[in-house]
């Protein structure tokens, strides 16, 4: 879905300011994957996003979604990909702006030409995606609380259907119940659609709970790009690079090296609880 | 030991919109910090933390009830800048908090605000970054930093007045690990090596449980009270206040379900480990 070749990209260039973000990245990411995306404050997560939708233009490299070179080909396939790639920025509630929530969700399949009936049905849809009432359509979204206000700025770039939803720290700033409400939604949204999910966070928690893949970007290089059991294995690297790895992880790596017989792959509570009570001997078979 | 901020019977309600009377956001509370202690406190978002912490230094007043600092009435106008001299407050977005060119000059703000003489501020800028780790950056640009490292300025900023506590709100929201890590060692360095009093609003577990003391507050009032120890032992009402346990907890409260005896409120990996080393005993290969 997602292809970039030897991508590179510098800001400032001729400046005094000069800085290369990132540096040959090449990754492939699939159709229908949801991928997590990790990485120290700047190295490169955000603009390696902002070249997904065609915000930015790459100094070197190509970058291909779904097939097509978004540099090469004529104007025609960067707009076409700004409503195929959907991108939430952090703090998406700051970009609110119409005089209803209705308006605002309907910005975007308004902008993408479609008939009045068809973007009634996505705002409805998109409204339903992030667990919102009917019944605040007609409010003005800045009389809603942080929660609500950031969950129908998500579902405005929901309703734009795209083929790719990128999430930039979805939930930065929430309570543990408004991030576990957000992710919880982004997680139906991907397994009804079928749409490939990037989610940009700097939990590892967040990221082990939700995501098949991870994406981790160290300065300015893709440093792994494997799946959850993969990168969470390299823990010394993860904290070499600034990175974490979720306590319970450590808990499970720890107790293998001193030779228990049980998994490193561990992410979640559940998981740990299962393997800790196979090796008591007590999984279900014998309750039942 | 003396006590630095003592609230009593606090109410606080703000004005109301549109006519619609808002509800109280802190309620009939009573809490006391001692001087030197680090305190954590943890809540749903509107459960009325914030609020509470800004009484600390008189940004907001008490409707009713009282609060006092180093016994001086917050509620006073004349007190004000004495209190907020000595109770600094930093905030989540450290962009939001720098506002000089050079970091040197971000840290100096205050203090020149306060004509502190020339040689004076230079040596009380050159201490405060000495404290957070970041004299080698003193003549960098702020936005060209690292957010840990802005975040470490700003609390340098607050260290230069010389505070005898320092109120942190969700200071590391924004942060990556690394920087969360950088913040949590500064501030637990600054309680114990210059005895600072620290209070830290945060959403994370791992961060509440360094703290001597947590409170948990729930719809404008105080819930728990207690050491991290204590206040994590309340894994199911903790769960129905939605707010997490650290994941070591959440484990053991797991498999006490299944009536497996472990001790409920184990904070550390360290501390999991051993526990269930213990509960596994011969179950290696």
């Amino acid at each position: 879905m997602i292809k970039t070749e030897h991508l590179t990209y510098t800001y400032g260039i001729g400046t005094p300011f000069e800085i290369t973000a990132i540096e040959d990245i090449n990754i492939h990411i699939e159709k229908g994957d949801y991928v997590g995306v990790i990485g120290h404050t700047g190295s490169g997560k955000s603009t390696l996003i902002s070249h997904f939708n065609a915000i930015l233009k790459p100094t070197s490299g190509r970058i291909l979604i779904d097939g097509h070179d978004l540099w090469s080909e004529e104007k025609k396939t960067r707009i076409q990909t700004r409503f195929d790639v959907g991108l939430v920025f952090q703090y998406p509630e700051h970009q609110l702006f119409e005089e209803t929530v209705y308006k605002d969700i309907a910005f975007g399949p308004k902008n993408m030409g479609l008939s009045g009936e068809e973007i009634d049905k996505r705002v409805k849809k998109a409204l339903d995606f992030v667990g919102l009432s009917r019944s605040i359509l007609e409010k003005s979204p800045f009389d809603l609380s942080g929660g609500q206000k950031r969950r129908v700025a998500i579902a405005g770039v929901m309703a734009l259907e795209p083929k790719v939803l990128i999430l930039d720290e979805p939930a930065a700033g929430l309570d543990p119940r408004g991030r576990d409400e957000i992710l919880s939604r982004i997680r139906d949204y991907h397994r009804e659609t079928r749409s490939t999910v990037l989610l940009v966070s700097h939990s590892m928690e967040d990221i082990s709970r939700n995501t098949n893949s991870i994406l981790v970007m160290n300065h300015g290089r893709c440093a792994m790009h494997a799946s959850v059991s993969e990168v969470f294995d390299r823990t010394e690297e993860l904290i070499q690079m600034g990175l974490d790895v979720p306590h319970i992880t450590k808990v499970f790596i720890a107790l293998q090296e001193k030779g228990y017989p049980v998994s490193r792959n561990v992410y979640t509570i559940e998981q740990g609880k299962a393997e800790l009570m196979r090796l008591l001997g007590k999984d279900g078979d014998q309750h039942a | 030991m003396a006590k630095i901020i003592e609230v009593s019977q606090l109410s606080f309600s703000y004005p109301e919109e549109d006519g619609n009377p808002s509800s109280p956001a802190l309620h009939d509370v009573s809490l006391d910090i001692e001087e030197g202690e680090f305190l954590a406190i943890l809540g749903h978002n509107g459960c009325g933390k914030s609020t509470l912490a800004k009484h600390f230094n008189g940004l907001l007043k008490a409707e009713s009830g009282s609060v006092k600092v180093m016994n001086m009435d917050a509620s006073e106008e004349q007190n004000l800048l004495e209190i907020r001299r000595n109770v600094g407050m930093v905030f989540q977005n450290p962009d939001n908090q720098l506002i000089a060119t050079v970091v040197d000059e971000d840290v100096a703000f205050a203090l020149e605000n306060l004509g502190v003489p020339y040689p004076e501020m230079v040596q009380r800028v050159d201490e405060a970054l000495e404290l957070v780790g970041m004299t080698k950056y003193r003549h960098h640009a702020p936005h060209r930093l690292s957010g840990g490292q802005k975040q470490r300025v700003a609390i340098a900023g607050v260290l230069a007045m010389r505070p005898r506590c320092i109120v942190l709100d969700e200071p590391t929201a924004m942060l990556d690990p690394q920087g969360r890590r950088e913040v949590m060692k500064t501030i637990r360095r600054l309680n114990r090596e210059q005895g600072i009093t620290v209070v830290l609003i945060t959403h994370y577990m791992d961060e509440a449980v360094q703290a001597d003391r947590v409170v948990v507050m729930g719809e404008g009032e105080i819930i728990l009270d207690g050491t991290p120890r204590e206040v994590f032992q309340n894994v199911g009402l903790l769960h129905s206040l939605s707010l997490d346990v650290p994941q070591t907890a959440e484990l053991m409260f797991a498999l006490r379900q299944e009536d497996i005896k472990v001790p409920i409120a184990v904070l550390s990996v360290e501390e999991c480990l051993e526990v269930l080393e213990k509960m596994l005993g011969g179950a290696k290969k």
